[in-house]
């Protein structure tokens, strides 16, 4: 039983890893712009389809990761500079979202017209059979996922403290006024969280597609899961982010013997709930800017 | 001293189909508080908020020490040395002492020796020796004036040649009001050009060297800082009706803030 417990525990925290990358995705992006950035899934297509492809023509895996993460990056500032910022000041808040809707469906076709719709495969980091871990049966891919997250947070929360670039991200997110004052663009401080988010989505996506496979339409669902972590946490709060999202993979996971059909209703289920009881987030506060 | 460092050329501005200033000229010295008086609602925020960048005049020109400097946004101005305090402080709030004071050097990052910034920050802390002990605490849990300080401290990490300081008493104690005051009235002794907008006219004009009176969005009147406290109406518009108050000098008292009720007091 206790081994039963672990197991769900374990793919419940797994899931939530990558559901917590999507969610500081949309969460840097919102807090910088006060946009909310639907087409934070596509990233994770982009990490996965790139890395998966380049693997598969015989690049080696650091190098592959490194080139999808990159190119997830380009893509993200593509879209700020294609999509977004001829917009800024013309087009409400909610004109931005919308944007960032059709970006994704823009995306997921160009991906769909480049790579096709079959799956591809892609080998696992370190091939094995997997691992015992207090009484749950872990693959060695999970253990990356987990690992690859860990060191991912950490390295933001390093970014976002101790540099003059990330210091300059969380000054536009606490006042953009102020920021304007003391000399921060807040058109580059955009730029750079979309290509930031670009990168944590895509390192998601490198790591995830050993197990589900690297498909065109894949972003799709990850980015809503992802949104729904973010706004569990309050939107505007990383470490709320972070655990909003384990909360969803840990209940998703626990659902699944339940009927895995409904796993995905669950997480809908649970935003409208968080959104009807506490608008603000499971950790108090109130919607609106001013994180990071 | 006759080189001007801010000069304000026929500016007119607003918000939308509202226009708040009507060709208004202005200039700031380097080494010297220029005031800027005015009622509520007569444009003094607004001309700063054109002079700093944050809102586009529809007509006239910036000078920044003889450059044309007009329609440079804000994040543009401060690195050519145009720093403002704005109305209500607007620090930081989620942000440590020490990261506000980073963020206001951040144009100079990358430019200017990190050493350079370290003796900025220690030159402004000893301005403001209550900011000194809390560096490490977040800005939004200081109290109203040490957040003004920090405000002020912030924005003179910008190395500034012209600062523009948006009511810097606002809500203030009288004591700490007359605190930063004195560090305000020590600021042009290096060279700095202070614009200052204050409701606290008496204040003000103690410390100014040159003072624009703004009513309805037009230069009322100016004159030096002195000649403009004798001046009768506006001693009765800004200083509370007495004359003795102006000559007893640099009483901090708050004075009424509105022409009407200078009248009917």
């Amino acid at each position: 039983m206790t081994g039963e417990l672990a197991q769900y525990a374990v793919t419940g925290v797994m899931l939530g890893s990558i559901y917590a990358l999507v969610a500081l995705g949309f969460v840097t992006i919102y807090s910088v712009t006060g946009v909310i950035n639907f087409a934070q899934g596509e990233f994770v297509m982009l990490g996965a389809m790139l890395a998966t492809i380049l693997v598969n023509d015989g690049t080696p895996l650091p190098l592959a990761a490194l080139a999808a993460v990159a190119g997830a990056a380009l893509a993200g500032a593509l879209i700020h500079e294609i999509a977004l910022r001829p917009a800024w000041r013309r087009v409400s808040v909610i004109g931005m979202i919308m944007i960032t809707i059709g970006v994704s469906v823009a995306v997921r076709g160009l991906a769909l017209l480049a790579w096709g719709s079959d799956p591809r495969p892609m080998p696992a980091f370190t091939p094995g059979p997997p691992i015992e871990l207090l009484g749950a049966v872990v693959t060695r891919q999970a253990l990356w996922v987990l690992a690859t997250t860990a060191v991912a947070l950490a390295a933001l929360y390093v970014f976002f403290q101790t540099t003059a670039l990330g210091r300059a991200l969380r000054a536009c997110a606490v006042n953009p006024t102020a920021a304007r004052l003391v000399g921060i663009s807040p058109r580059r401080m955009a730029l750079a969280s979309f290509v930031l988010s670009g990168a944590i989505g895509a390192l998601g996506g490198v790591v995830l597609a050993p197990i589900t496979f690297a498909t065109y339409d894949m972003g799709l669902m990850l980015g809503l899961k992802g949104f729904v972590g973010a706004v569990l946490g309050g939107l505007a709060n990383p470490p709320g982010a972070v655990a909003g999202a384990l909360i969803l993979g840990l209940l998703e996971s626990a659902a699944t013997p339940i009927s895995s059909a409904y796993k995905d209703a669950l997480a809908f289920l649970v935003l409208i709930v968080v959104m009807i009881a506490r608008p603000g987030g499971l950790f108090g506060g109130s919607i609106g800017r001013g994180g990071l | 001293m006759t080189e001007t460092a801010l000069r304000l050329d026929g500016l007119t501005a607003g918000y939308g189909a509202l226009t708040v200033l009507h060709e208004v000229h202005a200039e700031a010295r380097p080494g010297e508080v220029t005031a800027l008086l005015g009622a509520n609602g007569a444009g003094k925020s607004t001309l700063l908020a054109v002079a700093s960048g944050l809102l586009r005049p529809s007509a006239g020109r910036v000078w920044l020490h003889d450059r044309d400097v007009t329609g440079l946004g804000a994040e543009r101005l401060v690195r050519r040395g145009i720093a403002l305090v704005p109305e209500r402080r607007q620090v930081f709030s989620t942000m440590s002492v020490m990261e506000n004071l980073l963020l206001g050097a951040h144009h100079r990052m990358g430019r200017d020796p990190r050493a350079a910034v370290r003796l900025d920050v220690d030159r402004v802390l000893g301005m403001f020796p209550a900011l000194a002990r809390r560096t490490g605490q977040l800005a939004g849990s200081l109290s109203g004036g040490e957040q003004q300080m920090l405000a002020i401290a912030r924005a003179l990490m910008a190395r500034p040649s012209v600062l523009l300081l948006d009511e810097p008493s606002l809500g203030l104690a009288p004591l700490v009001a007359r605190e930063i005051f004195s560090v305000i009235a020590a600021l042009p002794e290096q060279g700095c050009a202070v614009l200052l907008v204050e409701q606290n006219a008496r204040a003000a004009l103690a410390i100014a060297r040159y003072c624009y009176v703004l009513e309805l969005g037009r230069v009322a009147k100016q004159g030096r800082a002195e000649e403009l406290a004798r001046d009768p109406a506006v001693h009765a518009a800004y200083l509370g009706g007495r004359k003795e108050d102006v000559d007893a000098g640099g009483d901090l008292s708050p004075g009424p803030d509105r022409p009407h009720h200078a009248r009917s007091a």
